[in-house]
């Protein structure tokens, strides 16, 4: 049954399999994301413990009520992704694609405000490593504040790129006719990628925005 | 595909409203009202029922089986090792080995005088510090 245009694989054994693994892949997939990302965290708790005061100052120099925006904003994209694998495991190819192009929207709106807060931070000289020109805060402690800012911020915001290009490849691909009720593997696991992205950003919001 | 016909996505909708009360309770608690020691669980706390509602309903991890549900909570416990380990280690360390203890530590009780620089101190180090 398999010939060229058809997304089965016959080395599955069924349909069903095929699904299967693609999930477990990328599932197994997420989890070495999560490993990626905790070492930023682990990096991040350690100093924070040495440097509890410099980090509560540090953190009054970034923008916590538009980093709630940004929050809503991605929680909000991720109900719209969830929408568009709701809507495709119904068939409804237009109603996903409607759905996928408002979370594109969303995933732009706040790569848009990431990219003025980091303009701001440029213009301060609240800026990495060796590059840290903030005269009201210790060097100290504060250097190592934004080198984990821009880093975990900084790899999250490359994620909200490679996450955007897929979802854009979801469009494109429900727009062509690609996915229906019975064929929509890419349009579920590309949905997972977003929704971990997501994850990620839940826990960076308190850790870098909200330190008291 | 019947069944898929029938299900209703309010459910989502529900999920993402109680996300976004989270959302918003996170930075209330977090610049208006001061909860002190307590800060870091709460705001933990919150990101984590956070993730198991995105996690459950959004990735459909409740309707999971086997292998594609165990992944997601067992990098979660690696996780939790790595950083516990780690926080273990650097909070029982003596004073003198963590960087904000080298300077002073290393100054010897003397007059200013006569005294002279500590090894390596007039090198500039990676990350300011």
């Amino acid at each position: 049954m398999s010939t060229e245009s058809s997304p089965w694989e016959e080395h599955f054994g069924s349909r069903e399999n095929q699904s299967v693994a693609a999930q477990l892949g990328m599932w197994i997939f997420l989890g070495s994301e999560v490993l990626l990302f905790t070492n930023l965290f682990v990096g991040y708790a350690v100093y924070r413990y040495y440097y509890p005061e410099v980090f509560v100052e540090a953190s009054k120099h970034l923008k916590a009520e538009w980093a709630m925006v940004q929050t809503l904003l991605l929680v909000t994209s991720s109900l719209f992704v969830v929408l568009a694998v709701h809507y495709i495991r119904q068939g409804r190819q237009l109603l996903t694609v409607l759905v996928l192009v408002l979370a594109i929207g969303m995933g732009l709106g706040f790569l848009g405000i990431k990219g003025w807060e980091y303009w701001e931070h440029w213009k301060e000289g609240a800026l990495p490593g060796e590059y840290y020109r903030l005269e009201e805060l210790p060097e100290r402690g504060g250097s190592l504040f934004f080198t984990l800012y821009f880093l975990l911020t900084g790899l999250h915001a490359i994620h909200m790129l490679v996450a955007l290009g897929l979802l854009g490849w979801l469009v494109w691909g429900a727009l062509s006719g690609k996915y229906t009720a019975e064929y929509h593997i890419p349009v579920e696991v590309g949905g997972l990628y977003w929704h971990l992205v997501d994850i990620f950003w839940l826990f960076i919001f308190p850790l870098l925005y909200l330190v008291e | 595909m019947t069944e898929e016909k029938k299900k209703s996505a309010w459910g989502y909708v529900v999920v993402w409203g109680v996300l976004a009360v989270l959302t918003v309770a996170t930075w209330v608690l977090g610049t208006k009202i001061k909860l002190g020691v307590f800060s870091l669980p709460v705001a933990l706390g919150i990101a984590v029922v956070k993730t198991v509602l995105v996690a459950m309903f959004f990735m459909h991890l409740v309707e999971q089986r086997g292998a594609r549900r165990v992944v997601l909570p067992v990098s979660a416990v690696f996780l939790c090792l790595l950083l516990g380990v780690t926080l273990l280690e650097a909070m029982t360390r003596i004073r003198m080995a963590r960087p904000d203890g080298i300077e002073e530590e290393l100054e010897p009780k003397r007059p200013a005088s006569t005294r002279t620089a500590p090894p390596g101190s007039g090198a500039k180090r990676l990350m300011g510090n």
